[in-house]
């Protein structure tokens, strides 16, 4: 099984076996660099005193001496002059040793077995128990001269440390693997929890319950679940709200369709009404027109940033433009005057989403100011800021109103909804615009007074 | 009189343009496409156009570059298109005013006569200067200081009137006959309502000047000495 917990424990073990060998190498090659010679060199003293105690004392008998010796701790092997060798203590696992070292050694040359015991990589040669691995002495005892060699018997002298350790080591390890495998399932526990969560997500059910009192990064991974959990079931719900609008938006000018071409239908209208009734169809199919366009885009805007085809340009001019498009319904159709301001303020953005904006903040105030009013356009730049303001004496709005304004397909008073063309979107992109550049928009309005719009863009440096 | 060339490459908008037009005193010529446009501009001077995007062999924005390169004239662009990018794109290739199908004629013809308004050749001293304010005929604007005001139309004849002879006092007759014309008819009261919001309207902005009633004759127009 691939599962988390078993990586993890796997790795973790490997990891031990892994450290545990290499320090075994450091430890063996601090051995043989650093404690060998210290080692050899002790013992070579304590069989240097030995050599002159027999040497005081030649009247003692040599065996027994050499028996109480070994019994104290020490391995011993004892060579005479006619190559006779005799062992004391603890027998060597391996007990060659060179014919020509043992001459050496009687004719008078110390022999440091220990010193130059091979290295081998993985084994210590403080724990060989063998007769090269020894220091070699001559001896003089009652006129007779003997090679002495010795070596501390580690067997006797270190086998309850041994035993200590071998447990010590044994129990490291088992316990470890034990607390790898408990702990490991309390750090994998979450995950899979977490994973329980998605699935119910997935499901739809957005009311997840996680263990979020922990302080670590799956603690963390929770909580943040949570919060995408919360996020995820906002948007859903702006989604159902949305969908439910739309129908709504899509369904009334479909059923004015249909019941007109009924009216249509019927052979006794005379051509004025068909005419009429024709009109009121092209109207409803435009602002279905309309209203699919502006959804696309509004999809689009909200999709991200990248859509912003940024670059330099004449905001002034643009808005003096749109003034102009303007001109024959704002002075034939409505009798309204309109002022303006406009100086020349080069900005950084999209223009063709900012018209947008203007189109829309500029119908809105035609759309919403009765014959006779008038509207004032300006731009201002505070500090960093270009201040665009779009001021009418129209109907103006309640306060409860002006809270909502920016919401999606929201009309002010839906009474009169009816009477005045548009999607209830415009806004909503206006203010999506806006915010992709940066900036803010308000509104100021008193109820039959009119309303003011105020766009604040941050003069942008730094393209 | 004046010419004005018509390029679309549909038939029933090309009759439409053309019915409203001459109806409205122009002298009209057809072309199909932007090839013919250019041909019927080089045998007969123009003193408009008015250009559909959509054509045949070379296409609205093509044909208005080549206008620009070639004649002084005010061009309109015509499209089915209210996309933003096209509208760049017109007034990129050289365009002055931009129209989106179905428009009101009516829309159409007002346009027309304010580009010819710009383009006309006469030295400008049909602005009037009182104070601050130059109310200048040829743009149909009131300038007060740095502030543009659009008017509607007969409120801003109605204010030109005035301004044009200040301390002579008109009566709503005489007012009547030149903005609205002889065969106008509507009652006098049409007069009193346009003064009521010239005055509502200019009493937040300027002081530069009043209109003042004159009691059983009629409006005048009186400039502030300041």
């Amino acid at each position: 099984m691939k599962s988390l917990y078993v990586k993890f424990v796997v790795i973790t073990i490997g990891i031990m076996v892994l450290s545990g060998i290499t320090a075994f190498i450091i430890s063996n090659s601090y051995y043989q660099q650093k404690l060998k010679p210290f080692n050899d060199e002790k013992n070579t003293q304590i069989a240097l005193n030995i050599t002159s105690f027999t040497a005081a004392h030649p009247d003692m008998i040599l065996d027994e001496y050499m028996e109480n010796l070994s019994t104290i701790g020490y391995q011993l092997y004892l060579v005479d002059q006619s190559g006779k060798g005799k062992f004391f203590g603890a027998p060597f696992r391996d007990k060659t040793l060179p014919s020509n070292i043992i001459s050496d050694v009687l004719n008078g040359t110390s022999f440091h077995g220990i010193l130059h015991f091979p290295q081998e990589t993985f084994v210590t040669g403080f724990f060989a128990n063998e007769l090269r691995n020894t220091i070699g002495v001559p001896m003089v005892h009652d006129g007779k001269k003997y090679a002495l060699f010795l070596r501390p018997d580690i067997k006797l002298l270190f086998n309850e440390m041994h035993l200590l350790l071998a447990w010590l080591l044994a129990l490291t390890i088992l316990l470890s693997i034990l607390f790898v495998l408990f702990s490991t399932k309390y750090l994998v526990k979450p995950i899979s929890k977490l994973t329980a969560a998605t699935k119910l997500l997935a499901n739809g059910s957005y009311d997840v319950e996680l263990d979020t009192y922990r302080h670590d990064e799956i603690g963390e991974l929770s909580k943040s679940f949570l919060r995408m959990a919360k996020k995820l079931e906002q948007a859903d719900d702006m989604r159902k709200e949305f969908i439910s609008n739309i129908s709504h938006d899509i369904q009334s000018p479909l059923s004015n369709i249909k019941g007109y071409t009924n009216l249509l239908e019927n052979e006794d209208a005379n051509p004025e009404m068909r005419a009429q009734y024709i009109s009121i169809i092209n109207d409803e199919i435009s602002r279905l027109s309309s209203l699919t366009k502006q959804m696309l885009l509004l999809a689009s805007l909200d999709r991200n940033e990248d859509i912003l085809k940024k670059k330099s340009f004449n905001v002034g001019q643009q808005l003096r433009d749109l003034v102009r498009t303007y001109q024959w319904v704002l002075g034939e159709e409505k009798d309204l005057m309109l002022s303006y301001t406009l100086p020349d303020i080069e900005f950084i953005g999209d223009p063709s989403l900012l018209n947008t904006v203007w189109d829309n903040l500029l119908t809105n105030a035609i759309k919403y100011t009765n014959p006779g009013g008038s509207i004032d356009l300006s731009i201002d730049v505070k500090a960093e800021y270009m201040i665009v303001r779009f001021s009418d004496t129209g109907i103006g709005m309640k306060p409860e109103e002006l809270e909502r304004i920016f919401d999606r397909f929201y009309r002010a008073d839906s009474a009169r909804t009816r009477s005045i063309e548009g999607t209830g979107l415009g806004l909503s992109i206006a203010a999506a615009i806006v915010k992709l550049h940066g900036g803010q928009i308000h509104v100021r309005s008193t109820e039959n007074e009119g309303t003011s719009f105020i766009v604040e863009m941050p003069l942008a440096k730094n393209l | 009189m004046t010419t004005i060339l018509i390029a679309d490459d549909d038939n029933h908008i090309l009759q439409l343009v053309t019915i409203h037009l001459t109806d409205a005193g122009f002298k009209v010529f057809q072309a199909r496409d932007g090839v013919e446009g250019l041909d019927v501009l080089k045998k007969n001077p123009c003193d408009l156009a008015v250009i559909d995007i959509m054509m045949p062999y070379l296409d609205g924005f093509a044909l208005t570059k080549e206008i620009r390169r070639l004649y002084d004239i005010p061009i309109i662009l015509l499209t089915a298109k209210s996309e933003i990018e096209d509208k760049e794109k017109g007034f990129e290739s050289g365009t002055d005013d931009y129209l989106v199908k179905p428009f009101e004629p009516k829309e159409l013809l007002f346009r027309v006569k304010a580009l010819l308004r710009r383009y006309e050749n006469e030295p400008d001293d049909s602005a009037i200067k009182i104070g601050n304010t130059i109310i200048n005929k040829k743009s149909y604007e009131v300038q007060i200081g740095d502030r543009i005001v659009l008017l509607p139309l007969k409120e801003f004849e109605l204010l030109h009137v005035l301004a044009s002879s200040p301390m002579q006092v008109f009566s709503r007759d005489q007012l009547i006959q030149q903005i609205w014309g002889l065969d106008y008819e509507g009652d006098e009261r049409t007069v009193d309502v346009h003064i009521k919001r010239l005055r509502e309207r200019f009493a937040k902005i300027t002081n530069d000047f009043q209109i003042k009633t004159v009691r059983g004759v009629g409006y005048l127009l009186e400039a502030n000495r300041g």
